[in-house]
């Protein structure tokens, strides 16, 4: 389990981080969503233990990561902009990674480099941007580490690498009870893949939460009746944001989806339909309940 | 757990990066070896000295070290390469023993081909003249240490320093900066010594035969030789307590630079100085370095009063490139200038206590 303990993080006047609280269990894939400048890639510097925090600690299984080349064994860093070793091919790549990294597979990783026709030796800086970020992350993924941090991984890969590096992920997390951590700034990046979200906003997480118990503790329906209606007709159903336009109503509501939907099926409408909830309408109206409002 | 102080696999991998220089200067510096047996037949010495074989090599030679040692650890001033060489697992002593040692080899190697070469050449074409061994290792062996100390120099610079700039400046004035200001204040008491000598009146007669004024004249004259890092320009042959107090320097520099390295922030890479502090102290060690021409001249001139604002300002532009600090800065030239002036007001001081008896 990695621990972050009320971590402080400056630079110069500005605060990068304020006294963050989080847990990242092992065999989970959590992502950290938040907008530019909001802290998530020096969260994640500091979880990797490239940086150290101004306060707090971050700790993997009780230890301190800074500087521990024990816990490091167990992290594997991409972060958003990528390094390779000057004038290196992935063959030299290699060679680095197995004489740091006591665990790293290189049988694994050139199936999986076989598998999206990477060369190993042709020069690194060849590659296209999407091409060192396959190749980043799997150098990473063979590394066996116990948890891998992606910053922004997807970005820069088309559709297919991006389902098929989702994949790669869920299969290393089933199989090893490894642990991902994947930042962005877009929920709908993280919609399918995590089980557990975190939102950071300036410098603090502002929400944190298991994405299943989120979606069972709301349902969205759209509803329509024949005749005139307004909200006074849902009175005592929990209802958490309605948009109406004419006469079709669009809710989201707190509480068990069978009850709800047989509570509103007994107001007779002439349409009534349970449609799919997005993590963004979630997080949503979750920071509006804690008093967050976000510009459009 | 035991303390990684080393990782072959790092210092490998350093030696490889560095190989592009390293071979650019083995080539050259071999070539330069041809210059002094070039030059012998014009001189006819009896025997071949370090000097006769290498011509300047006592100048150039030293500064290979700090060369490789801020190519080596260059990656600390880019985020991207930091954030790579950071989260690896290896601890930071070993990072830091591991890229000294790589650059420390290169400088070795170039010293030990040059050498070869140089001998080479000197005894294929100039066999009528002996090579006096005895000097070379002298030579080599203070350049090494030289090399050493200077080396760990720039890798003290490196903990606290965030740009290729900035640190070439704070590895100039760590070493130069004292050797400067220790010359400058010497003369000023040399100066003001003799014009106040036949006004002084010591308890035991005239100070020519005073013990204790001619015995610190002595002390002075050995820290003199041993501060100077004139094996490199115009000293007569190296003395072994130069090589001594390079090795011992160099330890104590490069330990001094060890602890400091595993606390850099690696979130310094980009910026000028780990602290403001820091920033203001190399402003003013860059701004004080025209000294040598202040006190060579014999005191103020025009010149020698500009040339500080010139350095200062020169510096703060390049390294802060806002005209609002740079504006701010202005503020410190008036302690710039008192600094600038203490040691000549010292010798004045003392001229004028001499006068006053």
């Amino acid at each position: 389990m990695i621990r972050a303990e009320q971590i402080s993080k400056r630079f110069g006047k500005k605060v990068a981080l304020s006294a963050i609280d989080l847990t990242v269990e092992r065999g989970c894939v959590y992502g950290l969503v938040g907008s530019n400048g909001a802290g998530k890639s020096t969260l994640l510097r500091i979880l990797s233990g490239v940086y150290r925090p101004d306060s707090g600690c971050a700790t993997l299984d009780g230890h301190p990561i800074y500087d521990s080349p024990i816990a490091k064994e167990k992290i594997a860093y991409v972060p958003d902009e990528l390094y390779f070793l000057p004038g290196a091919d992935l063959e030299r790549m290699v060679s680095l990674y197995r004489a740091v990294y006591p665990h790293f597979d290189a049988e694994r990783f050139y199936l999986l480099i076989g598998e999206i026709g990477l060369s190993m030796d042709r020069p690194i800086a060849e590659f296209s941007k999407g091409m060192k970020r396959q190749a980043a992350t799997m150098l990473a993924l063979a590394t066996g580490a116990d948890f891998i941090f992606f910053d922004e991984t997807f970005d820069g890969l088309d559709p297919v690498m991006r389902h098929y590096i989702k994949g790669m992920i869920a299969e290393d997390i089933l199989s090893r009870g490894a642990s991902a951590v994947i930042t962005s700034h877009s929920l709908r990046e993280l919609e399918d893949t995590c089980d557990q979200l975190a939102m950071l906003h300036q410098g603090g997480v502002v929400l944190e939460s298991d994405v299943s118990g989120l979606r069972t503790r709301h349902i969205k329906v759209q509803i329509a009746f024949r005749d005139e209606y307004d909200e006074s007709r849902f009175a005592g159903l929990p209802i958490a944001r309605i948009v109406k336009h004419g006469s079709v109503s669009s809710m989201i509501i707190s509480g068990d989806a069978e009850d709800v939907v047989a509570r509103l099926a007994a107001m007779e409408p002439a349409i009534l339909d349970v449609l799919p909830l997005s993590l963004e309408e979630l997080f949503t109206y979750e920071l509006s309940t804690r008093g967050y409002v976000f510009e459009e | 757990m035991k303390k990684q102080w080393f990782h072959v696999r790092l210092y490998g991998e350093v030696l490889r990066q560095l190989k592009t220089p390293g071979i650019l200067l083995t080539i050259l510096c071999s070539f330069l070896a041809i210059s002094g047996p070039s030059n012998v037949g014009r001189y006819q010495p009896k025997t071949l000295w370090f000097d006769n074989i290498f011509p300047l090599g006592r100048v150039y030679l030293a500064f290979l070290a700090p060369l490789f040692v801020l190519l080596a650890f260059r990656y600390v001033m880019k985020r991207r390469d930091s954030d790579f060489y950071d989260s690896l697992p290896i601890a930071r002593t070993a990072v830091f023993f591991s890229r000294f040692a790589a650059a420390m080899t290169w400088t070795i190697v170039i010293l030990a081909v040059q050498m070869t070469v140089g001998i080479c050449l000197c005894q294929s074409f100039l066999p009528a003249f002996p090579i006096a061994y005895g000097d070379l290792v002298r030579t080599i062996l203070g350049i090494l240490a030289a090399n050493l100390r200077i080396g760990a120099v720039a890798a003290l610079a490196i903990t606290f320093c965030g740009t290729s700039l900035t640190a070439v400046t704070a590895t100039a004035l760590i070493q130069f900066f004292p050797i400067i200001y220790f010359n400058v204040l010497e003369e000023c008491l040399g100066n003001a010594y003799r014009r106040i000598q036949y006004m002084i009146h010591l308890p035991d007669g005239t100070h020519e035969n005073n013990p204790v004024w001619l015995g610190l004249g002595e002390v002075l004259e050995t820290w003199r030789e041993i501060m100077r890092i004139d094996y490199f320009f115009d000293a007569s042959e190296v003395i072994w307590p130069q090589t001594l107090f390079s090795v011992v320097v160099a330890a104590l520099v490069l330990s001094l630079a060890g602890f400091l390295f595993v606390r850099r922030r690696s979130d310094l890479a980009g910026q000028a100085t780990a602290k403001p502090f820091l920033h203001v102290c190399m402003r003013f060690g860059v701004a004080l370095l025209p000294l040598w021409w202040f006190y060579a001249m014999g005191g103020p001139d025009v010149f020698s009063i500009i040339m500080p604002l010139i350095f200062y300002i020169s510096y703060e532009m390049i390294v802060v490139r806002k005209w609002k600090r740079l504006l701010s800065s202005l503020a410190w030239i008036p302690l710039l200038a008192a600094l600038y002036l203490l040691p000549y007001g010292v010798q004045e001081l003392i001229v004028w206590y001499g006068n006053s008896r």
